[in-house]
């Protein structure tokens, strides 16, 4: 469809029209401030959390070598990983729980006890609940039965 | 699956509307193709376009009206790298800093796919005697896969595809380096 406006970016009448001392390409300098805006607003926001992304990474690697020693059944070492992991992010819940689960698999059951208690105010689905108070009941028994 | 209208979605991702009808601009001007008149957003059906002249070659429009695919993946995939392990990985962990990252790069992303509009006009730079059979037979499955994929946006397919963009290079890197 051939449009009504015929000023264009190329347009020599363009860089009369701009005062012709821009050195800018026109299609930044037609840009609307709105528009540059959101863009730098985005790179400064970048810029901003990027110097913290490696302790990031460094996290997910953790986590994810947690969990393949939580799946290889070397709970003690996983335990460690989730603990590392739940200093850092107090506030994860799932953390919370993988840890309660690998100190309760690696024998460490004072410690699973207590991380289990952390998550008493914590909204579950039943079905987890019900698997939290199997667990917490048999760690009691085997407590018990030391002593 | 709730129904939200396409005119909330795209006010809600503006920033994604903004960068697609910037990229083709870009595109245009990569392509020598003058430019007539750009509207960045506005509340309305279609949220934003680009009025620009003839390309030189067929190949030049399917590049201009596949242009946001391009600039909004990477554009997106940048600006949400910082913020995105620690928004998926660890629940609590994230600060509003890495909220207001993550809203702009996944709108961003999701605007990726091109209009349906923009099928029809990269349809139009090849159909009748405009371009070769062979530009027929390479355009017709990608502006059909654009038509499946603008339907797919009904079952939220747009989203999807901005947290996958969001997720792709921290995950790679962390697949590489475990």
């Amino acid at each position: 469809m051939k449009p009504e406006a015929i000023r264009t970016f190329d347009s020599p009448d363009d860089e009369e029209q701009q005062g012709g001392t821009t050195t800018l390409p026109p299609e930044i300098y037609h840009v609307p401030l709105w528009v540059k805006g959101i863009i730098a607003a985005g790179l400064i926001l970048f810029a901003f959390q990027l110097p913290g992304f490696k302790d990031s990474l460094v996290d997910v690697m953790r986590k994810s070598r947690a969990l393949d020693a939580d799946k290889a059944g070397q709970y003690a070492e996983a335990a460690k990983l989730y603990q590392e992991l739940r200093s850092r992010y107090p506030k994860d819940k799932e953390l919370i729980k993988k840890l309660a689960y690998a100190q309760y698999h690696a024998g460490q059951f004072a410690a699973a006890l207590n991380t289990f208690d952390l998550l008493v105010d914590v909204e579950l689905p039943r079905s987890e609940i019900e698997k939290i108070n199997i667990v917490i009941s048999d760690i009691e028994s085997k407590l018990k039965g030391n002593k | 699956m709730f129904f939200i209208p396409a005119s909330l979605i795209s006010a809600l991702t503006f920033p994604g509307v903004v960068i697609h009808e910037l990229a083709h601009q870009l595109f245009c001007r990569f392509f020598t193709i003058p430019v007539y008149k750009v509207c960045y957003f506005r509340f309305g059906n279609p949220a934003g376009y680009v009025i620009h002249g003839e390309s030189a070659s067929w190949i030049h429009h399917v590049f201009v009206s596949a242009g946001p695919f391009f600039v909004n993946s990477l554009f997106g995939a940048l600006l949400t790298f910082p913020s995105a392990l620690r928004v998926f990985e660890f629940n609590g962990a994230a600060t509003l800093v890495d909220g207001v990252l993550m809203w702009l790069g996944i709108s961003i992303a999701m605007h990726s796919i091109p209009s349906t509009g923009d099928a029809k006009s990269m349809w139009a730079a090849v159909s009748g005697k405009r371009a070769p059979l062979l530009a027929k037979l390479c355009v017709s499955p990608i502006v059909g896969l654009i038509f499946i994929l603008s339907f797919g946006s009904i079952v939220w397919l747009d989203l999807f595809y901005g947290i996958a963009v969001s997720l792709a290079l921290p995950k790679l890197m962390v697949a590489v380096l475990t």
